[in-house]
């Protein structure tokens, strides 16, 4: 059986421009061309196009709208991309049970559209959500700004139909709660493609709320808003979502979209919904918070179309960047909310001692920091200076106690950062796990784990050999 | 107690059964082996108030966690049943939830990382202590409710909310199933959105507490006491049903001589029966499943491709099948 024979001629591409067309991913610093891009539409197809990789030793990238920003779906030179893009069908809607089911390459806000009219919203909303797959969503556990409350799309997934690695078809999970065994869900929700594809997802939808108020606040310092979070936090209120951005990323937003931003040196966005008494009270007590904490100014946004504008600069603040400067890195690391002033100011350090701009605009209220280092790659240096700071970052937010990434994913861009955040004896484990996932070894090979061949070897790190994996020798 | 004494133990032979409190240690299938009592894994490492996170040990007591965390004003928002002598690595370890599920979650959804061992001695953390991270597989979150067959759990990062400065109840009295199908669905359904939504019957008791602000629908009253089901005689089953099948369920446990704890909202729930083959056959056929707990010959359904991979994640965690076997699946 030829790939054409399994999804049609029509749909398995390998001509160098379409190939390059496929050749990265959001980090677009990072290209590689596959040897064909094959477009499945059914999870039957999906499942034949993974055997025949299989049989042929082929390995597979699986990809949604390719918008992911750690290199996930970077093709393998010697293999094939499996692109879900033709999968879009919504398989059904259960509005009084609340679920949907959908094919793995709907968008993201595809599915809130679905339910919209029954008073359902699906939370988790990366600023992406317009191109960004569910699929990509599940694989990368994606995060958004009303995460905060809601939970991330771990919290939201209870089942999905899953091609396993050796090209078999598993339902996991369940459309009911608590279905009996092991949680597979939990390690195949943010594994990046390298344990199998998933083809149809199952979420739980919520009650869109009674009223939702968002508030704006400027201030003087970066500090004074990370105080206002830590503030915020602390006062027992858990609002649906805090953002903020810093005076460079303000004002490339404002220059792109109009918002009306005020101009100060860093601006919260917070949003709280809820029942109707409930979301004034707690709008009262935030807005207390953030005067006490040195805001300049707040106002507030109750209707849809004054909450859109609101959103828009935040919302277009990444490809604002654009417009500032020819190229930028956006880091994605994490520090507890308590830490926010001082990595801030650690960042700021990093500015000073590279010479190089960062703008910060991110998810302030779960300590997901996104900077974004700004340089010119045609200036002799840049490119190599600008990853070494955003390294430095990782390690500001590794010594706060934080994470190496907090929605962006490993991938291939931190797959060596894993083993600054964990030790040989962790990677071996979560090896292990993939192992029982993948015995072949053909499922996105080189991302998420850090390799030899790109990281040297780490200590400790233990890697079991493909032969071991497939069950035909063991280590005595 | 530490991890590596913990390691040096399952080096050193087995089958073991890692045991907390021992209040759910009949939860699974029947398996055997040396209990490893975890109850020495006995410390509070950290409460970061701040940022609302803490770390604790395994075997510190749910109920002493709970009155630490008050000293801030914050809660773990878990309350299994049977909670005083519950561990925190138990009621992980069997996702056990109670009436807090409807808004906050179960177990895997509050675990923010691990440092568990596994049956050959190692000594590894996934996750992190930061409320959101996606770097590496979760398998802190695979760790709930694996009943103890994967890893020994050691120390936990948890996620904390703020407790509520108020909490008020409301109670209502059903006549029939569908009665009751119907207030919890607008309970569940109110715009101050419930904490818990709970129906217990045969008492046709139907309550939810909610904090913050605002109107509720209904007569506030006292939380109602209720009998904890594990008193009574009879199979102990778990179970999880569409929400759409509250009525059908309840009359279902009528026919089959059934107690029953349901969180409406969410369709789960812990049911005590008289004829456990035929309340698990109702259950399926709602669409439903139920899990085993105790004094119980229902066993469970699964997928078999699924099935293949559970399988396949046991033997690479655990070779030689030396923690807690046959609870998921028949030995052999
Ligand atoms: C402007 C911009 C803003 C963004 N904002 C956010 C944000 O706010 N929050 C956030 O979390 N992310 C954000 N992202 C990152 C990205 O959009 C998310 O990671 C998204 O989930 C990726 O979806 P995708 O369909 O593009 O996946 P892809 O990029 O195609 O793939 C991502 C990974 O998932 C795997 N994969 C894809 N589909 C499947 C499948 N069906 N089964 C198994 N594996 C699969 C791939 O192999 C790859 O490893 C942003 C990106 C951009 C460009």
């Amino acid at each position: 059986m030829t790939l054409e024979a399994i999804v049609g001629v029509d749909h398995v591409l390998t001509t160098p421009a379409a190939l390059a067309a496929y050749a990265c991913d959001g980090l677009t610093s990072h290209r590689v061309q596959p040897q064909a891009v094959v477009l499945p539409a059914t999870t039957d197809e999906v499942a034949a196009v993974v055997r025949w990789c299989r049989a042929t030793g082929t390995p597979w990238v699986a990809r949604g709208a390719g918008t992911g920003l750690s290199g996930g779906a970077l093709p393998v030179a010697e293999g094939v991309v499996i692109g879900l893009a033709r999968m879009r069908a919504i398989v059904s809607i259960d509005t009084a049970n609340e679920r949907i089911t959908v094919q793995s390459g709907v968008t993201n806000l595809d599915v809130t559209r679905a339910v919209a009219a029954d008073g359902l919203y699906y939370p988790p909303d990366p600023s992406s959500q317009q191109v960004c797959t569910i699929g990509g969503n599940v694989a990368e556990n994606s995060g958004g700004a009303h995460c905060l409350k809601h939970g991330f799309t771990t919290h939201h997934v209870v089942a999905a139909t899953f091609v396993t690695a050796t090209g078999e078809v598993a339902r996991l999970g369940s459309a009911v709660a608590d279905p009996p065994g092991l949680d597979l869900l939990a390690v195949v929700i943010g594994s990046e493609g390298t344990l199998g594809i998933v083809t149809e997802v199952t979420l739980r939808l919520t009650r869109a709320p009674e009223r939702v108020e968002t508030l704006l606040a400027a201030f003087p310092s970066t500090d004074a808003a990370g105080e206002a979070v830590a503030a915020i936090i602390g006062a027992g209120v858990v609002p649906a979502a805090i953002e903020m951005m810093d005076r460079l990323t303000i004002e490339a937003a404002e220059a792109a979209v109009h918002a009306g931003y005020p101009t100060c040196e860093a601006l919260l966005l917070i949003e709280i919904d809820g029942g109707a008494d409930d979301v004034a009270a707690t709008t009262r007590l935030v807005t207390d918070s953030v005067l006490a904490a040195g805001a300049s100014e707040t106002r507030t946004a109750s209707t849809a179309e004054e909450r859109a504008r609101m959103w828009r600069g935040r919302k277009a603040a990444f490809a604002a960047m654009g417009r500032v400067s020819p190229d930028y890195y956006v880091q994605d690391g994490v520090i507890p909310r308590t830490r926010l002033a001082a990595v801030l100011r650690g960042i700021r350090a990093l500015e000073t001692s590279s010479g190089l701009r960062i703008g910060n605009v991110f998810h302030a209220g779960d300590g997901n920091l996104h900077p974004l280092v700004l340089y010119d790659r045609a200036v002799a240096g840049e490119a190599e200076r600008a990853s070494d700071v955003a390294a430095a970052i990782l390690d500001l937010c590794l010594d706060a106690g934080g994470s190496i990434t907090g929605e962006h994913g490993v991938g291939h861009d931190k797959a060596c950062a894993m083993a600054r955040m964990f030790t040989g004896a962790d990677l071996t484990v979560m090896d292990r796990v993939r192992g029982a996932f993948d015995p072949t070894g053909l499922a996105n090979p080189g991302k998420l784990l850090p390799t030899p061949r790109l990281c040297g070897e780490v200590p400790g790190f233990y890697r079991a050999h493909p032969t071991e994996l497939a069950g035909l020798a063991e280590r005595l | 107690m530490t991890a590596e004494e913990v390691a040096t133990t399952l080096r050193s032979g087995g089958p073991f059964i890692p045991r907390g409190g021992g209040t759910k240690a009949t939860w699974g299938l029947p398996t055997e082996g040396t209990e490893l009592d975890l109850r020495g894994l006995d410390r509070i490492v950290a409460v970061d108030a701040g940022d609302m996170v803490c770390v604790v040990e395994a075997g510190v007591r749910l109920v002493d966690l709970q009155a630490r965390l008050a000293e801030d004003r914050l809660a773990l928002m878990l309350d299994p049943a049977d909670g005083s002598q519950a561990t925190v690595g138990g009621v992980l370890a069997t996702n056990a939830c109670g009436p807090l599920r409807h808004r906050y979650g179960k177990p895997r959804d509050l675990v923010l990382g691990a440092q568990f061992v596994l049956t050959d001695g190692t000594i590894a953390r996934s996750g992190g202590r930061v409320v959101k991270n996606v770097a590496g597989y979760d398998i802190a979150r695979l760790l709930c409710g694996s009943l103890g067959t994967l890893a020994v759990l050691c120390e936990v990062a948890l996620r904390l909310h703020p407790l509520p400065a108020r909490r008020r109840t409301v109670v209502a009295q059903a006549t029939n199933p569908s009665d009751a199908a119907r207030a919890a669905r607008a309970l569940a359904e109110a715009p101050l959105r419930a904490e818990a939504v709970e129906v217990a019957w045969p008492e046709r008791v139907v309550w939810a507490t909610f904090a913050g602000e605002g109107v509720l629908p209904g007569v506030e009253a006292e939380a109602p006491a209720l009998p904890p089901l594990c008193l009574e005689s009879g199979a102990l089953l778990g179970f999880g049903v569409p929400t759409t099948a509250t009525a059908a369920l309840l009359a279902l446990a009528d026919a089959t001589r059934t107690v029953i704890r349901l969180r409406a909202g969410v369709g789960v729930g812990e049911a005590r029966t008289l004829d456990d083959e035929a309340f698990a056959a109702g259950v399926r056929t709602l669409g439903g499943h139920v899990s085993p707990r105790r004094d119980t010959t229902v066993g469970y359904e699964r997928d078999p491709v699924s099935l293949d991979l559970m399988r396949a994640v046991k033997a690479r965690l655990d070779p030689d099948d030396r923690l807690s076997p046959g609870r998921l699946w028949p030995v052999g």
